[in-house]
């Protein structure tokens, strides 16, 4: 049966590695030990299942040897599974490694040419983007130099400029966009997201959860070679932390037992329904559950919005906002509506605090209560999204 | 990017012409490769591409020396007849000792990308054959200097010649560069069976001694594929009186150099297929 281009599908493939104590891999040394070389086996990967359809973009969780970098070679053929059959149909371009085939000796305008037709490029294709990968990469005026003399910087702007210069069926991705300086990463997204809305499949290797639920479509959460979780982006994410860390993305690290207030459960909606990932325009509930032991008769509930970085970015609290809770018996709810959070792309902590009227006491306080991301289609820069518009007019 | 059609892992994509196929689709890499492979060993050489003329003008000099001067050949223009020889010789060698090095020199990045690997001991070959070309234009200026005329109808076979050569050269690269990474000792081997392997070949010597020598099992000495090649170069370049190189006519070069492409091309099926076999585990073992 035909598959349509950008397809994968994946049927119960495992790859096994030996371990050997010691490698032996003369022919004096292979004599030696004829047939009884001590070796473990090892399942990088077992029995994993999944198709993905052509436009899908499926990130692939897990934490360093969950196998998931293994799983991403086989697709890519760099290895070959054990067990198990890949078929897959159309172009695709591996971001494993950037610039794995530049030669250190040759100028990047060379090694543009060498490595793309390495990826089965011809010298054509490759003249026709050519400009574009450079101006890509910004490195205009070095392009003509050694790739030896590139920062590593440069040299992975190149190699991802190279890759994503030609559209590919499916693209596969292994945590390497971290590359090169905010501005670029912005442009990498960039350019992935718009991959995404031309329908490239993509594989997305990443052990940041909030990453993988901002990107992706469909997470499947790899633990030890094995799958342990596969869906949506925010179940598989809230499996996969429990599961690994015993923690859920919403769950409440309290400070030590304090005479006061305690934030019993802390999440955060959309139209009633719980996410952590969010585009700019939602209106977003905070909703925050409160408990105490004792009755308090003057109490404000804080929170303060912080970007990765610690910067705050926002904070108020329930007296300021007029929502009517002045004091606590037993339980209660306080819910801060965002009538959109017009934040840009990133990830985002949550801090809330419980204090007196006067702010002079504390009764409790959890920073990193939650955590969220944004993740839109915004084509501008920084932390901020601020309505603006642009005309011009000549005179 | 590679282009794959549903292709099944573990089902065999083993056939000879489909691993051949796929290394014409990268023939571009090919090129690119043996461009960089010649550009990358002279950069920043002041020589460049001289020095690849150096080695056969040291072998010139000092074979000539001492199979001239002290061992007394009675072979005449010794310098053509050697040349001759070694212009075989050379490309031989270069290609095999490129070509068990060459996946392991790439292994950055046979780790990372797929695309058919047959292509890296191909590269060698044919920047071996560059070599080649640039040597032959030296000879060419030889004779041309020392008005030497080459036999004019031997000259046909030397295409074919050459191209029986080439198949061979690149069914022992491709074969030695996948037993290179399984057994790391190949490389060494290799040194010593080509050092052997280049005095069991009539370079230096006339062919006709060793044929006198063994009689009615001369024929021995032409399981060597490399004499064959030489002597029709030898014949066509040198062009010796009867007597120095065996008086083979021309009918008899053609159907032996004919015998040799066809076995030549039996071993680039039996080495795609080898390296097919041994290929899956390449990464991991690099």
């Amino acid at each position: 049966m035909a598959l349509a281009p950008g397809t994968i599908e994946v049927e119960r493939l495992t790859k096994s590695f030996r371990l050997y104590a010691e490698q032996y891999s003369t022919l004096k040394e292979r004599a030696l030990h004829l047939g009884r070389i001590p070796y473990q086996e090892f399942d990088a990967i077992r029995d994993i299942d999944f198709t993905v359809n052509p436009g899908t973009v499926l990130g692939l969780l897990g934490n360093n040897g969950s196998g998931k970098s293994t799983l991403l070679k086989c697709i890519a053929r760099t290895i070959e599974p054990t067990s198990g059959h890949l078929r897959r149909e159309g172009s695709l371009a591996a971001l494993l490694e950037l610039g794995a085939g530049f030669h250190p000796e040759l100028t990047g305008r060379e090694n543009v040419f060498l490595a793309g037709s390495i990826m089965g490029h011809t010298r054509r294709t490759i003249g026709a983007v050519f400009d574009e990968i450079v101006a890509f990469a910004e490195l205009e005026e070095f392009i003509d130099n050694q790739v030896k003399h590139y920062s590593s910087g440069m040299y992975a702007r190149l190699g991802f400029a190279l890759a994503v210069s030609m559209e590919p069926d499916i693209l596969l991705i292994d945590e390497i966009l971290a590359v090169g300086d905010e501005a670029f990463q912005q442009k990498s997204f960039d350019k992935i997201r718009s991959f995404r809305k031309r329908g490239v499949t993509m594989i997305f290797v990443t052990h940041d959860t909030d990453l993988a639920v901002s990107i992706c479509d469909e997470i499947i959460a790899l633990d030890r070679g094995q799958a342990i979780a596969r869906g949506t982006p925010e179940e598989v994410a809230r499996t996969y932390r429990k599961q690994l860390f015993g923690q859920t993305p919403t769950e409440v690290k309290p400070d030590p037992v304090q005479e006061g207030v305690r934030f019993t459960d802390v999440a955060s909606s959309i139209q009633g329904r719980q996410a952590t990932t969010f585009s700019p325009d939602d209106e977003v509930v905070l909703s925050v559950c409160l408990a105490t032991d004792h009755p308090i008769d003057d109490l404000v509930i804080a929170y303060a919005i912080r970007d990765a970085a610690g910067t705050l970015i926002n904070s108020s609290n329930s007296r300021l906002l007029d929502s009517g809770l002045t004091a606590l018996d037993g339980t209660a709810t306080v819910e801060f509506t965002f009538e959109g959070l017009r934040l840009l792309n990133g990830t985002y902590n949550v801090d809330l605090g419980a204090h007196s009227g006067d702010g002079r006491q504390s009764y409790g306080q959890v920073s990193s209560a939650l955590r969220f991301s944004v993740a839109g289609p915004s084509d501008e820069a920084g932390i901020v999204s601020i309505p603006v518009r642009c005309s011009a007019r000549s005179n | 990017m590679s282009r794959v059609r549903t292709t099944s892992h573990t089902g065999c994509r083993n056939s000879a012409l489909s691993r051949l196929s796929d290394v014409i689709a990268y023939r571009e890499l090919l090129v690119n490769l043996t461009r960089t492979e010649l550009k990358v060993r002279y950069k920043n050489s002041v020589l460049g591409f001289l020095w690849s003329l150096l080695n056969p003008i040291l072998y010139l000099v000092v074979f000539s020396l001492v199979f001239q001067e002290i061992l007394r050949t009675q072979i005449p223009r010794f310098a053509i007849f050697l040349l001759s020889g070694l212009l075989v010789w050379n490309f031989f060698s270069a290609s095999l000792a490129g070509g068990a090095r060459s996946i392991i020199s790439n292994s950055t990045i046979v780790q990372k990308v797929w695309f058919p690997r047959e292509v890296l001991p191909l590269a060698s070959v044919g920047a071996a054959m560059v070599h080649f070309l640039l040597q032959a234009l030296v000879l060419a200026g030889a004779l041309v200097v020392f008005r030497h005329e080459p036999n004019w109808a031997a000259l046909v076979l030397l295409p074919l010649a050459l191209l029986a050569l080439t198949l061979l050269a690149a069914a022992a690269a491709i074969s030695l560069a996948v037993l290179n990474v399984h057994f790391r000792d190949t490389q060494h081997l290799l040194e010593l069976v080509l050092l052997a392997w280049f005095w069991l070949t009539p370079i230096v010597y006339n062919h006709q001694l060793v044929a006198e020598r063994l009689g009615d099992g001369h024929w021995i000495a032409m399981l060597n594929p490399i004499t064959t090649v030489v002597l029709v170069f030898q014949e066509a370049l040198h062009n010796p009186p009867s007597g120095y190189i065996p008086d083979f006519s021309l009918w008899v070069h053609l159907r032996n150099v004919s015998l040799l492409a066809l076995t030549a091309l039996a071993l680039l099926a039996f080495s795609l297929k080898l390296f097919g076999r041994l290929e899956g585990k390449l990464a991991e073992r690099i």
